[in-house]
C-alpha cells in the first residue's frame, strides 16, 4: 500500500488534534477519550458526545484510527463498548500536526512573541 | 434519557445506526458525572451536549448530500445523451412555466409599486342598471367635502391637450385635482409637485413632467423645471418631474391641475360621469365601510339637488382588483395550462429515466450487497433526481430569460404592469420551489421501489423480470397521466381556436374591412360656432368623396372602437322607463351617409338625407336592441322619442333602424345607440370614415391630403385602417388560441415520443411470445393489431381522464365568456371533444405503427434462444 501524505490534513481542527493525542498512549473508548481530553486540557477543550463521534467517524474514514476488539482488562469492561485505536497513519498525522505548530511557534518566538514567564 | 434519544433523530439515520448505542452510553455516563455536580453541572452538560448536536447534525447531513450529489453527477455523465434529453425536456417545459409565473407575478402577485398600495381604492358611481360609471364634478366635490373613510380624494381625466404651433400638435396630459399624489404617495425627482388649488377655484397654470417625456423631451436636463410648456390655451410653467418608477394607467406625457367651469359642477351636471376617481383610506378603514359612507353622502347630494337615487351608488374597490379584474382568470388560466405542458414533460421525463431503471436496479442491487442500507440508496437516488431537476432548473432560468420579451410583447395590451415583468426574487424562489417539487415527484418512484430484499431478488434472471414488467406498469400509468394532460390541453387549443374564429367572424354591425379612419380634432379658437363647424364638415366630405376609389365618406362624432363613449339620456313621450334601464345610449352625431362608409345597414326605414336636421325635420335613428326592446314586433319607424343633443330636449321621430354596432369591443353586450344628423350637434371631435374599392395603397394618403387641402393648419391626424383596430381588440384572442395551440402540440409531441418509447420497450419484453405467435402462425397483421390494442389501453384511460377533466375545464372557461353570444365557443360540446380525441387517436396510432410492424419481424428462433 502507497504510504499516504499527511499534509493535505494539515491543520488538524482542535477536536481532531486532541482526539488523536488522546488515543497516542493506548486504546479507548469513546467516554474514556472524552474524560482524557478534559483533563489533559484542564478542561479548556470540552467535547461533546455529538462532536466526539463526528470526529470519530471522520478519523475512521480516513484510516488515522480503526475500531478494535482487544479489551485492555476484559473484567473491567463492557463488553458492548467499542475501543478505538491509533494507526501508524493517524500517527502520523498527528506527528506531522506537532511539528506545524512547534515551526509556528519558532517563528513566532522569532519575532519576540513569546509567553511572558509567569510571576509567582 | 428519551430526551437525548429524540434529540439524536437530528442526525443522519447512517450515524445513528452507526454510533447512536455508544452516544447514548457516553451521555449516561457524563450524566452520572455530573449528578454530583448539581443543578448547574446537569445545565452546563445539557447544554453542551445540544449545542454540539446543532453543529454536527448539520455538517453530517452535508457531507453525505455532497457524497450523492457527486455519484449522481457521476450517473449521469455515465449516460450523458439520456440525461442531457431529460434535463433539456424539463428545462424547456419549465423554463416556459417560469416565464408565464413572472408575468402572473408581475401583474397578480406583486403589491403595486406605491406607498401601502392596499390602501388606494377607485370610486365609481353605480348607474341605475347596477353598472359602474365614472364621477360627476358634483359628485366628487360632494364626496371630497364628506367623507371621513377616505384620507385623499382626487380626480383624473385624460385628455389630449393641443400645443402652440410650431412643435408637436398634441401632448398627452393628464387633469389631475388637488389631493392626486397624495393618493399615490409620490414625491417628485425635481422640482415640486402640482399646487392645485381646491374645486371650484381658478388653477395656477403649472405642469408637472412624467419621467419619460422628461427623458424624451428635455433630454433628462433638470434646468426643464422653471421653463414653459407651450400649451395652446396658454403656457404653463414646468414645476417638477415625476420619479420613473411612477406610472399609471394613464399614459400621460405631463400633468395639469384640473379646472371646474362653474357650469361643470351645478347640480344639473350629476349626469356629466367623466371623472376618473381614486382616494385613499384613512387608517384603519375599509374599503366596504368606506363604500356604505359615500353611498350615503352620494345619496344626500342627489336628493339635494332633486335627483332620485333609486338604484343608484357607489363603489369602492381596491386600485389593485381594478387592475387586473377581467386578467386574473386569463393569468391563472395561462398558468394552469403551462404548468400542465410541465406536468406531461415531467411524465415524459419519469419514463424516459425508467428506461434505464433495470440496469439502473442492477447497480443499486450490488451496492446494497456490499451493504449500503435502504436509506442510504433511497436517498441516494432521490438526490439523483434532484441533481437534475436542479440542472433543469438553472436551465430553466436562462430559457425563461430568453423567452420572457417574446412573450411579454405578444401578451394583450390592455394587461396592466407590463414594464414590471422581468425576473426577481419571487420568479427564483419559484423556480427552486419548483424544481424540489419535480425533483421529489420525479424519484419518489424510482425511489419507492428501492427495498433491500426487491434489490437483493433482482440478482436473479426471474427477478429482472419481474421488475421489468413493474416497470412496464409505472410506464404505462404514466402514460395515461401524460395522455390526460395532452387531452386537456387539446381541448383547450381546440376551444381557443374556435373562440377566436367565432370572434373573427362575429357580425360587429359595421363592416371595417377597406375602411380609413381619420380623427380629427377641431382647435376651438377657430372653429368657435356650430357654423364653422358644419362648414369644416361639410368641406371634408366633398373632398374625400372625390377622392379616387372611395365608394362612401361619412362623419360620426362617436365611432365604433374609437376608445370612447357618448352617453346621452332618452325618454318615452308616453310611457315612463322601464326598471331596470339605463335609458341612455351611445350618442352618434352622423351625415346621412356614415352609415354606408361605416357599413352600419339599415334594417328599416332610412337613413338621413338633405331634408333632415333643424327644426323643422327633429328626426332619429335608433338601433335594432332599442327597437326589439321597447317596440317588440312592431315597427318603430314613424314613433317618436325624447332625446337630448347640443340644440336642446326634443321629441324626434324615428326614421330608421340600424343594426347594432359593437362599439367598444368584440365581447361587449349590444346596448341603446342614437344617431342624430351632425347638423343638430357639431362637434369638435370628429371622425372620418372613407370606404374605399381598391386603391388601397394610396387611400390613407389620399386622405390626409383631402384634409390638407379643407385645413392645412390641422397638422398631424391619426389616420387607420379600421380593420387594424379590430386585429388589435382580436390579438388577445388570438395570442391566447395561438398559445394554447402552441401548449398542446407541444404536449402531443411529447405524448408522441413517450407512446413510441413505451410501445417500443413492451414489445421488446414481449419479444419471446411474439415469436411463439409467429412461430404457431400468426400473420403479421394480428401481431400489429395486438401490439396495437395493447398500447391504446393505457391511451384510452387517460382520455377518459382528460375529458372528465376537461368538462371541468369548460366550466370555468364559460365564466370567461359570460356576455358573448358566440355560440359554442367555450363549451367542451362533443363535437371538440370528439375532435381532441381524434387528433390523439391519430397521433397514438402513428406512435405505435413503427414499433408493432417491429414486432411482426421478429425471428421466432432467435427469440425463443434468446430468451
Amino acid at each position: 500500500m502507497a504510504k499516504r501524505d499527511p499534509e493535505p490534513f494539515l491543520p488538524l481542527s482542535p477536536a481532531m488534534f486532541h482526539v488523536l493525542v488522546a488515543l497516542a498512549d493506548g486504546d479507548k473508548h469513546g467516554y474514556a477519550i472524552l474524560k482524557d481530553v478534559k483533563r489533559r486540557t484542564e478542561g479548556a477543550v470540552r467535547l461533546s458526545a455529538g462532536t466526539l463521534y463526528a470526529v470519530l467517524k471522520r478519523l475512521l474514514d480516513e484510516d488515522m484510527i480503526l475500531e478494535t476488539d482487544e479489551r485492555p482488562d476484559p473484567a473491567l469492561d463492557d463488553e458492548r463498548r467499542r475501543y478505538y485505536q491509533l494507526t501508524s497513519f493517524g500517527r502520523q498525522v498527528a506527528i506531522a500536526e506537532t511539528e506545524r505548530m512547534e515551526r509556528a511557534i519558532a517563528l513566532a518566538r522569532a519575532k519576540q512573541l513569546t509567553v511572558r514567564p509567569r510571576s509567582a | 434519557m428519551r430526551v437525548y434519544r429524540a434529540l439524536l433523530r437530528l442526525l443522519p439515520l447512517e450515524f445513528r445506526d452507526r454510533f447512536g448505542r455508544d452516544l447514548e452510553d457516553v451521555f449516561r455516563a457524563q450524566q452520572r458525572e455530573a449528578a454530583d455536580t448539581g443543578t448547574a453541572g446537569r445545565l452546563g452538560l445539557w447544554l453542551e451536549t445540544l449545542s454540539g448536536l446543532l453543529l454536527v447534525a448539520p455538517r453530517e447531513h452535508l457531507s453525505i448530500l455532497r457524497q450523492d450529489t457527486v455519484l449522481a453527477w457521476r450517473m449521469m455523465r455515465r449516460r450523458p445523451a439520456l440525461s442531457i434529453a431529460a434535463v433539456s425536456i424539463l428545462a424547456i417545459a419549465l423554463g416556459a412555466t417560469t416565464a408565464v409565473f413572472s408575468v402572473v407575478n408581475a401583474v397578480i402577485l406583486r403589491p403595486l409599486p406605491y406607498p401601502a398600495p392596499e390602501r388606494i381604492v377607485v370610486i365609481n358611481e353605480r348607474d341605475r342598471d347596477g353598472s359602474s360609471t365614472n364621477v360627476s364634478p358634483p359628485m366628487l366635490r360632494a364626496l371630497r367635502a364628506e367623507a371621513r373613510q377616505l384620507a385623499h380624494v382626487a380626480a383624473l381625466v385624460s385628455n389630449s391637450l393641443p400645443m402652440q404651433p410650431g412643435g408637436a400638435p398634441l401632448v398627452d396630459a393628464s387633469e389631475v385635482t388637488a389631493g392626486y399624489f397624495e393618493v399615490y404617495g409620490v414625491q417628485p425627482a425635481h422640482g415640486r409637485l402640482l399646487r392645485a388649488a381646491p374645486i371650484g377655484q381658478p388653477q395656477p397654470d403649472e405642469a408637472l413632467l412624467t419621467h419619460d417625456y422628461w427623458t424624451r423631451q428635455y433630454a433628462g436636463d433638470p434646468r426643464a423645471v422653471g421653463q414653459r410648456l407651450a400649451l395652446a390655451r396658454g403656457p404653463a410653467v414646468i414645476v417638477g418631474v415625476l420619479p420613473r418608477d411612477f406610472r399609471r394607467r394613464e399614459s400621460s406625457d405631463v400633468y395639469v391641475p384640473l379646472a371646474f367651469t362653474a357650469d361643470a359642477l351645478r347640480a344639473g351636471m350629476f349626469g356629466a360621469t367623466y371623472l376618473d376617481v381614486v382616494g385613499r383610506l384613512a387608517p384603519g378603514a375599509e374599503p366596504a365601510a368606506a363604500q356604505a359612507e359615500l353611498a350615503a353622502i352620494a345619496a344626500r347630494a342627489r336628493a339635494a339637488a332633486g335627483f332620485k337615487a333609486e338604484g343608484r351608488g357607489v363603489f369602492v374597490t381596491r386600485l389593485h382588483d381594478v387592475l387586473i379584474a377581467g386578467h386574473r382568470t386569463t393569468l391563472w388560466l395561462m398558468f394552469g395550462t403551462v404548468t400542465l405542458v410541465l406536468l406531461v414533460a415531467a411524465a415524459n421525463v419519469s419514463s424516459l429515466l425508467l428506461v434505464n431503471a433495470v440496469t439502473r436496479e442492477e447497480e443499486l442491487a450490488i451496492r446494497a450487497a456490499l451493504g449500503a442500507s435502504a436509506v442510504r440508496l433511497f436517498r441516494q437516488v432521490l438526490t439523483e433526481s434532484l441533481v437534475l431537476a436542479s440542472l433543469a432548473s438553472l436551465g430553466a432560468l436562462g430559457v425563461a430569460a430568453l423567452v420572457l420579451r417574446p412573450l411579454v410583447a405578444r401578451l394583450p395590451p390592455g394587461l396592466p404592469r407590463l414594464n414590471e415583468i422581468g425576473l426577481d426574487w419571487r420568479v427564483l424562489a419559484f423556480a427552486a420551489a419548483a424544481a424540489l417539487v419535480l425533483g421529489t415527484l420525479l424519484g419518489l418512484a424510482p425511489a419507492a421501489r428501492v427495498s433491500a430484499r426487491r434489490l437483493f431478488r433482482l440478482l436473479t434472471t426471474a427477478g429482472r423480470q419481474a421488475s421489468s414488467r413493474e416497470s412496464a406498469f409505472a410506464r404505462r400509468a404514466l402514460l395515461a397521466l401524460e395522455v390526460a394532460a395532452t387531452f386537456v390541453l387539446l381541448v383547450a387549443g381546440v376551444l381557443m381556436t374556435q373562440r377566436f374564429l367565432a370572434l373573427q367572424r362575429a357580425d360587429l354591425g359595421f363592416s371595417p374591412d377597406n375602411v380609413v379612419t381619420a380623427f380629427v380634432s377641431l382647435p376651438p379658437d377657430r372653429y368657435a360656432t356650430p357654423e364653422h363647424q358644419r362648414v369644416f364638415a361639410r368641406r371634408l366630405l366633398e373632398e374625400t368623396r372625390a377622392i379616387h376609389g372611395a365608394t362612401a365618406a361619412g362623419i360620426d362624432c362617436n365611432p365604433p372602437l374609437g376608445f370612447m363613449t357618448m352617453w346621452f339620456g332618452y325618454q318615452f313621450e308616453d310611457r315612463p322607463a322601464p326598471k331596470g334601464d339605463r335609458m341612455s345610449a351611445q350618442f352618434h352625431c352622423v351625415d346621412g351617409r356614415s352609415f354606408a362608409a361605416f357599413g352600419t345597414r339599415i334594417l328599416d326605414g332610412r337613413a338621413f338625407d338633405e331634408r333632415d336636421g333643424g327644426d323643422t325635420h327633429r328626426v332619429v335613428i335608433i338601433n335594432e336592441w332599442m327597437a326589439k326592446r321597447y317596440w317588440p314586433g312592431q315597427s318603430p319607424v314613424g314613433r317618436r322619442i325624447m332625446v337630448i343633443t347640443g340644440s336642446g330636449y326634443h321629441p324626434r321621430e324615428i326614421v330608421g333602424i340600424a343594426s347594432s354596432r359593437r362599439h367598444q369591443g368584440l365581447v361587449e353586450p349590444e346596448t341603446a345607440e342614437l344617431y342624430v344628423p351632425l347638423a343638430d350637434h357639431p362637434s369638435n371631435n370628429l371622425t372620418l370614415a372613407v370606404r374605399v374599392d381598391g386603391a388601397r395603397d394610396t387611400a390613407p394618403a389620399r386622405v390626409r391630403e383631402a384634409l390638407a387641402r379643407v385645413d392645412p393648419a390641422l397638422g398631424v391626424v391619426s389616420i387607420n385602417w379600421m380593420s387594424e383596430d379590430v386585429a388589435a381588440l382580436l390579438a388577445p384572442y388570438r395570442f391566447q388560441a395561438l398559445l394554447m395551440g402552441a401548449f398542446a402540440l407541444t404536449a402531443l409531441l411529447l405524448s408522441l415520443v413517450c407512446i413510441h418509447g413505451v410501445t417500443t420497450y413492451v414489445v421488446s419484453l414481449r419479444k419471446r411470445e411474439m415469436g411463439v405467435r409467429i412461430a404457431l402462425g400468426a400473420s403479421p397483421g394480428r401481431v400489429t393489431r395486438l401490439v396495437i390494442a395493447d398500447a391504446l389501453r393505457p391511451i384510452a384511460v387517460g382520455v377518459v381522464l382528460g375529458i372528465a377533466a376537461a368538462v371541468g375545464l369548460s366550466r370555468a372557461l364559460r365564466l370567461d365568456l359570460a356576455g358573448l353570444n358566440v355560440a359554442t365557443a367555450g363549451t367542451a360540446d362533443p363535437l371538440t371533444l370528439a375532435l381532441a380525441v381524434a387528433i390523439l387517436l391519430v397521433v397514438a396510432l402513428g406512435a405505435t405503427w413503427i414499433p408493432a410492424r417491429r414486432a411482426t419481424r421478429v425471428d421466432p428462433l432467435t427469440a425463443l434462444r434468446q430468451a
